[in-house]
């Protein structure tokens, strides 16, 4: 028998699995100092003291422990940005808005965040950070980084 | 240590949705082109390995279901969960050990059964990354911009290699995309995530390709034309963007320094013929130029500009037309093993580099190059 081109060419389909993630006591540390503190904490690499921020137990550049922790921020500088021009879903704004990597005071690494699509989040510019009211302990309890007089060059 | 040679490739067409097409279907296709164009038939063959995505099929260990489709029954079949050149970087090691003399190598991904920019947003880890919804796309966005502001390099620079990978691809029998654009047309295309505009991005790509590897007794047996393996590397760059020095591939440049110094390249612009690199995004190719030593730093738009990495340069990148034509995720980087080798063999048909005998394949992974593999060919 000859196989004809079928009608149901496509099954439509969906997995669905919820998840539990957990933190563990770096992230879990630095989350709850964004919700219940509305501070920033970075971690300090035992072995080549970088200052990490968001902080993990070791170090991504030299492999050390990370044990302590200190506060940063809230100032940052843009190090990069990019315009998102069109919503998504799971988006944690509605489109447009920017995407920043941004360098907190007192921190060795760059940290990526969100900011609203304004012509003065551009690189060297000074952000800070705006924090929602009602915090769950996400990278999302701060809503965006938002320029702060100073301006950058491009 | 085994001489290992490549001694067949083939590579399914490509399209934006094949829905004609089972991922078992097109695993079935490439390894028995490839298998043909080797004159060495699936009985022959020690191991198997594979790379596919477990996000793109919608199913865990995806290889269980798709192991008779690559003739992979009762042999020894492995997978990687990467881009098929690391597979056949694993595939290369296995024959250069002793322990095997034969493999067949296959990477394949429908990415028009989901949406890819959901899935690579599934890369992100789930604490600082993906709340935030950070995907491929946007990963790549921040790098482009990193890249440009570091060394002054302007969005024309990045518009000109979608000119040429593009007018390249014109001339390939199995790109998506052969259609030539002009300046003006990537530079006028919607902007997709700024920096990158459309044309700029490759394109979402169903597809499959596999090669043959077999050790030095068998490839001279069955062929007097096989693309030798002389080098191969990879490596990995730190998880998250923030902590990378984003305006360089590092992990190309180590990947790339490894193969080299297997292969004994010590100059590669004057001593590849030819490289075949995974340019996700236009950025991308310019900041390969200089982590895979073609130029200095900051000097990828001066090269491109003066033609030398164009058709008919001293050393052409991409004369398939590269990812921006076709991007089967994730055989993409399988792909560029399967056009070098087809070149260095004198087999590149409209694509033939001229004399090439020695060329770099190349793949990116992860999220803004964080991972990259290379693999040297020669005659």
């Amino acid at each position: 028998m000859e196989i004809k081109q079928p009608k149901l060419v496509c099954l439509e389909g969906e997995n669905k699995c919820p998840y539990r993630w957990s933190t563990g006591e770096m992230v879990g540390a630095f989350l709850t100092a964004l919700r219940d503190h509305q501070k920033i904490m970075g971690g300090v690499c035992t072995g080549c003291g970088a200052v990490i921020v968001p902080p993990s137990s070791y170090c991504e550049t030299c492999s050390s422990p990370v044990e302590e922790m200190r506060e940063v921020g809230p100032r940052g500088v843009v190090m990069s940005w990019a315009r998102v021009p069109e919503p998504f879903i799971d988006a944690p704004l509605p489109a447009p808005f920017r995407y920043v990597l941004v360098r907190l005071a007192g921190s060795d690494t760059s940290m990526v965040h969100v900011a609203p699509d304004d012509d003065n989040v551009r690189v060297g510019a000074i952000l800070i950070p705006e924090f929602r009211e009602e915090r769950r302990g996400s990278i999302t309890d701060i809503k965006w980084f938002v320029p702060e007089g100073s301006q950058g060059d491009g | 240590m085994e001489d290992v040679g490549v001694v067949g490739w083939a590579q399914t067409r490509y399209g934006r949705a094949l829905v004609d097409e089972t991922p078992q279907s097109l695993i079935y296709s490439a390894v028995t082109g490839a298998l043909d164009s080797s004159g060495l038939s699936i009985g022959d063959i020690d191991a198997v390995i594979d790379a596919g995505s477990d996000f793109l099929d919608g199913r865990g260990i995806s290889s269980c279901v798709t192991v008779d489709a690559m003739g992979a029954q009762f042999k020894e079949e492995s997978k990687v969960a990467g881009d098929g050149l690391l597979a056949a970087i694993y595939a290369y090691m296995r024959i250069a050990s002793g322990l095997f003399s034969s493999a067949v190598v296959v990477a394949y991904g429908k990415s028009s059964e989901s949406s890819i920019r959901k899935q690579t947003r599934t890369m992100a880890e789930p604490f600082y990354l993906r709340s935030l919804g950070l995907d491929a796309l946007s990963a790549g966005a921040l790098q482009a911009r990193s890249f440009m502001r570091q060394y002054g390099i302007g969005p024309d620079a990045c518009a000109a290699v979608a000119v040429k990978n593009r007018l390249a691809g014109v001339k390939n029998p199995h790109a998506q995309l052969r259609k030539e654009v002009t300046l003006e047309q990537v530079e006028r295309s919607p902007e997709i995530m700024s920096p990158i505009r459309k044309l700029e991005a490759c394109p979402i790509t169903d597809g499959a390709c596999a090669v043959v590897m077999a050790e030095g007794g068998i490839a001279r047996s069955i062929s007097a034309r096989t693309a030798w393996v002389t080098g191969i590397g990879h490596s990995a760059d730190a998880y998250s963007p923030g902590v990378r020095d984003l305006h360089r591939a590092a992990s190309a440049k180590r990947a790339a320094l490894s193969a080299y110094k297997m292969a004994g390249v010590n100059d590669p612009l004057s001593e590849l013929d030819l490289l075949e690199v995974s340019e996700f995004y236009t950025y991308q190719e310019l900041m390969l130029y200089e982590a895979l030593g073609l130029c200095g730093e900051g000097e990828s738009a001066d090269i491109l500009k003066a033609g030398v990495t164009g058709p008919g340069g001293r050393t052409p990148v991409n004369p398939s037309g590269g990812v921006l034509c076709a991007n089967p995720l994730v055989a993409t980087g399988l792909v560029r093993l399967a056009e070098a080798s087809a070149q260095v063999s004198g087999r590149a048909g409209d694509l033939q580099v001229e004399g090439a005998r020695k060329a770099l394949a190349h793949a990116g992974g992860g999220l803004a190059m964080q991972t990259a593999a290379c693999i040297v060919v020669e005659r």
